[in-house]
């Protein structure tokens, strides 16, 4: 008789059945736990970061060209700009200090739906300075905007411990049952004010110091060279741009090379760029020739809205010069027609002006609540100037110290270091330490500014901007703070 | 769209430890459950035997020397034993395992660069009743050595137990019964109720535990709510991985007893330790205290019986001094408890009065089992001694203080709830086979409750900061 290694006949088919069985059962209940999964994630702890901007959502081949970068692109390039002065349809597929390595990524994730004519590519993360950069936010977008292997790519760049949380961010919210009121479907971040301006660093001189030193003048002394894993991710992306037909652009924002290992390391991208016959901007180096300046037109990071349009503007001339023609999508056409879902152009016009939002307040007939803690350094100048034309007196409130205040119609009807409190036949408002309330509804008090825009004919919070940088010192390594621009 | 990313999830690159409650475990047992079904009966031994070894691979090969050594010096001992049934021979057999434990137990094994061999207080007590078993002609000799190696390093009992006998196994790993669907289901239902209870019962509790006894500021009732907790944790935790541990032995086809028996509904504490590490508990006295006379030679014999009995349990557990004092209390209550049985033995005959005293002495018992627990988790008297004086000085309950929010009170209210409701349940009937012979459309709501429950409540994922089994690394 042959000798097998396996079981009898019957007993073996008797056996599988069983097996098959169970196998069928496990896979039930593994359907059962991913549903599950995806009900409780979208009822409970929906976290709508990024959904609103959602990239899958575009039609398919819609888009003409893809902008790639760090949040230095997302504050630059305004697409409606663009599409005003070359008629093509872009999208800024960047996020807040993203890698090359991730740039790569979504470029690939985006040729999975868009075949682009051409890629521009901010460059600033290959700077020394990116080690400062602090946050995962490009893991967030990941977890919504990346699928397969591009995503998993994405995340085998977190460390071990976060792995799990980005792969699947229930394994972090499932933990809000804890503090959660009720199971209403709720917005994890609805009570929570909003962050706001982003980075601001007003306090941005509008000259540079006679001491400046600029590789331009003095030469490129540092012997730098481009971090290996930028360099591959940067030569896989020209690869990828060659083998697909799409014409690559490089550029660098006026802003954030302030050091000559930065401006070395720049040289070196033009280097790479001049090997590869890419184009390649420098706009750090344009910035005299466009007139581009700290304070008027950017913060110490980002462009505000008018040095965006500056830059947007330029970029468009030299994408003049290719031969590119528009897939001509009529949805995206109408977006930029009417500035809506132009995450780029709102971030640059309300978010990163606070003189604008400030000066929009000055002549509001509605509720304004300021809150401000000082952390042991002044606030900028131009953001208290800003403030006392709300109608705050400078005698109450000292730049340094901590105030809070209720202005009603430009009239400051109570004020105090930490904490006021009004009560009247129209709305209740009291600030503490830990908290804003208006009308019985509660909002978290961040540090530094924050300033609510509240109306009280229609009982509702009508705009409110924290900056949570308001008084950082960080600018302060390359600034010399005296010389202020006063607006 | 999600459900897509988890078919990218890639393997570690180094292989993962096998922990009870892993994914990786659940599925590794799969795999030893359907090698296990295909196999010929006579190749199952050694299918098991591998899987043994690349379950204990997974801690590290240290461990796998360690087993494998007790397992042949413990295998030749028994043929000799066999041969020659002195009482010196058992004696020299004994001493290489008895050596061994009380060395890695009492001494600074790590200067030496060795590691603590996982389960060794479990596979050395294993290998000592068999070698006694032998010397008392209770058992037969194992001649085949794999079947032997099977028995010591069974991968699902090596970690935590239970301490089953060979008396059993030997039929199993020989005849190896045929396949009953209802068993395994059983047993894979047990395995993962023994994970649900570790991951979202256990851990929750651990975390409320550590936040009322760490907190120095608490006191009063704040510090009792932990003490009476740890007393659910330390059961939840133990009879998860007993769960697991027994339901994955009856998944490969083997029955172990089972360890617990709702041991916090026993009237005394000799109840207690018949309902409470059940394999433990009857080693020791099969091994311990009837050997020593048991309760044959009177009362004074008795009572000195049983304290050595709990000298050694309490040493087993433990080399800190608290262990000690923990089996010694436990002993001396015990004599205390007898005394007081006897005094009331028979005069007590109306059915009502029987089931109130039966109640206090749940209440009082449970109460004895749970102060003494504090002298089991503390290193030594003056870490319990500013736990008491924390829970004498007046403190009401407050919330906040413990770092609780309102919605893990009601879920805590709910785990103690369920714990003492099942356990009240398993005290009358076998619960799994009844679960499992109801109506499916009710077990499938049960499984979908399981698992969303699992899913929200559970301890794991970013937060995640589950303890580890209390017993494994005894």
């Amino acid at each position: 008789m042959h000798q097998t290694l396996f079981t009898d006949g019957s007993k073996m088919k008797r056996s599988i059945r069983y097996i098959l069985e169970i196998s069928l059962k496990l896979v039930l209940v593994a359907l059962i736990t991913l549903t599950s999964y995806e009900v409780l994630n979208r009822v409970f702890y929906n976290n709508e970061v990024s959904h609103g901007d959602d990239f899958k959502s575009l039609p398919e081949d819609s888009i003409d060209v893809i902008v790639l970068g760090s949040s230095h692109a997302q504050y630059s390039f305004v697409p409606s700009f663009f599409y005003e002065e070359t008629g093509l349809n872009s999208y800024v597929l960047g996020t807040s200090c993203q890698p090359y390595q991730v740039s790569y990524e979504m470029l690939k994730e985006a040729l999975k739906t868009q075949q682009p004519q051409m890629v521009i590519m901010e460059v600033f993360t290959a700077l020394p300075l990116r080690s400062s950069c602090e946050g995962d936010f490009c893991y967030i977008m990941a977890e919504y905007q990346m699928t397969g292997k591009e995503k998993i790519n994405v995340i085998k760049m977190l460390p071990e411990e976060k792995k799990n949380q980005y792969l699947n961010d229930f394994f972090t919210y499932h933990n809000d049952w804890k503090t959660k009121e009720s199971f209403e479907p709720l917005n994890k971040e609805e009570n929570e004010i909003s962050t706001g301006f982003g980075y601001i660093f007003q306090h941005a001189r509008a000259k540079l110091p006679d001491n400046w030193w600029h590789a331009s003048q003095y030469g490129y002394d540092i012997d730098i060279e481009i971090e290996e894993d930028d360099l591959e991710s940067l030569n896989a992306i020209y690869d990828l741009c060659q083998k697909n037909n799409i014409e690559l652009l490089l550029y660098k924002t006026p802003v954030d090379s302030f050091t000559r290992e930065d401006q070395s390391m720049m040289h070196k991208m033009w280097e790479w760029a001049d090997e590869h016959s890419v184009k390649y901007i420098d706009f750090f180096a344009e910035s005299k020739k466009l007139s581009f300046y700290m304070g008027i037109h950017s913060d110490a990071f980002h462009a505000y809205i008018n040095g965006a349009s500056m830059i947007t503007r330029r970029i468009s001339d030299e994408v003049n010069t290719y031969e590119i023609e528009s897939y001509d999508s009529e949805i995206l056409k109408e977006n930029y027609e009417t500035e809506e879902r132009t995450y780029t152009y709102y971030a640059l016009q309300y978010e990163t002006y606070p003189i604008t939002y400030l000066k929009r307040l000055e002549n509001t007939s509605g509720i304004v609540i300021v809150s401000y803690q000082a952390s042991g350094s002044q606030l900028y100048k131009t953001l208290y100037n800003g403030i006392l034309s709300l109608g705050v007196d400078s005698n109450s409130f000292i730049n340094g110290s901590n105030y809070c205040a209720v202005i009603d119609a430009g009239k400051v009807v109570s004020e105090g270091k930490n904490t006021v409190e009004v009560s009247n036949a129209d709305y209740d408002v009291s600030v503490t330490e830990n908290g804003i309330t208006i009308n019985g509804e509660e909002h978290l008090r961040k540090t530094n500014l924050l300033i609510i825009y509240y109306n009280k004919d229609t009982n509702e919070i009508v705009e409110k901007q924290i900056d949570q940088y308001a008084n950082m010192d960080y600018g302060r390594e390359f600034y010399d703070w005296d010389n202020d621009l006063d607006f | 769209m999600f459900i897509g990313n988890y078919f990218y999830y890639e393997l570690p690159e180094s292989l993962p430890q096998l922990t009870t409650t892993s994914f990786y475990f659940v599925a590794f047992v799969f795999l030893t459950f359907v090698l296990c079904r295909i196999l010929k009966c006579a190749i199952r031994p050694y299918a098991i035997l591998a899987c043994s070894l690349f379950f204990l691979y997974s801690y590290g090969t240290k461990h796998i020397i360690a087993v494998v050594a007790v397992a042949a010096l413990s295998f030749i001992a028994g043929l000799v034993l066999n041969k020659y049934k002195k009482w010196y021979v058992l004696a020299l057999s004994l001493l290489p395992f008895v050596g061994l434990l009380v060395y890695f137990k009492y001494f600074n094994y790590e200067s030496l660069g060795l590691v603590f061999p996982l389960g060794l207080s479990f596979y050395s007590f294993k290998v000592i009743s068999y070698l006694v078993d032998i010397y008392k002609d209770e058992i037969e000799v194992e001649h085949n050595p794999i079947y032997y190696l099977d028995y010591v390093m069974f991968f699902p009992v090596i970690t935590a137990g239970p301490i089953h006998r060979y008396e059993n196994f030997r039929k199993e790993i020989r005849e190896y019964k045929e396949f009953d669907y209802k068993d395994a289901k059983g047993g894979g239902f047990q395995m993962v109720l023994g994970v649900y209870e570790k991951v979202v019962f256990c851990d929750f509790v651990a975390s409320v535990v550590s936040r009322c006894l760490n907190n120095v500021e608490l006191t009063g009732v704040n510090v009792l709510i932990g003490i009476v907790l740890y007393s659910f944790q330390i059961y939840l935790d133990f009879d998860a991985i007993s769960n697991i541990s027994i339901g994955c032995s009856r998944l490969l086809g083997f029955n172990i007893e089972k360890n617990f028996n709702s041991p916090y509904l026993a009237r005394t504490l000799k109840e207690f330790w018949s309902r409470w590490h059940i394999s433990l508990s009857t080693w020791l006295k099969d091994y311990i205290y009837i050997p020593l006379g048991g309760n044959r030679k009177g009362k004074i014999r008795r009572y000195i019986n049983l304290f050595i009995t709990f000298v050694v349990s309490g040493l087993w557990h433990g080399n800190t001094v608290n262990f000690l004092y923990w089996g010694i209390a436990h002993a001396l209550i015990q004599v205390v408890e007898d005394m007081i049985m006897s005094f009331f033995k028979d005069k007590v005959k109306n059915k009502i009065a029987t089931a109130v005293i039966s109640v206090i002495g749940v209440v009082i018992n449970f109460a004895i089992v749970t102060l003494l627990w504090l002298i089991f988790k503390y290193e030594n008297m003056a870490e319990v001694s500013a736990v008491l004086t924390r829970l004498s000085a007046s403190g009401s309950f407050d919330l906040e203080a413990i770092g609780m929010t309102v919605n893990e009170l009601r879920w805590l209210i709910v785990v103690i709830s369920v714990t003492v409701i099942l356990d009240v349940l398993r005290n009358n009937f076998d619960m799994i086979e009844t679960f499992n012979s109801t109506f499916f459309v009710i077990r499938w709501l049960v499984y979908i409750l399981m698992i969303v429950s699992f899913m929200i409540f559970g301890v794991y994922g970013g937060s995640f900061d589950a303890s580890d089994f209390i017993y494994r690394w005894f």
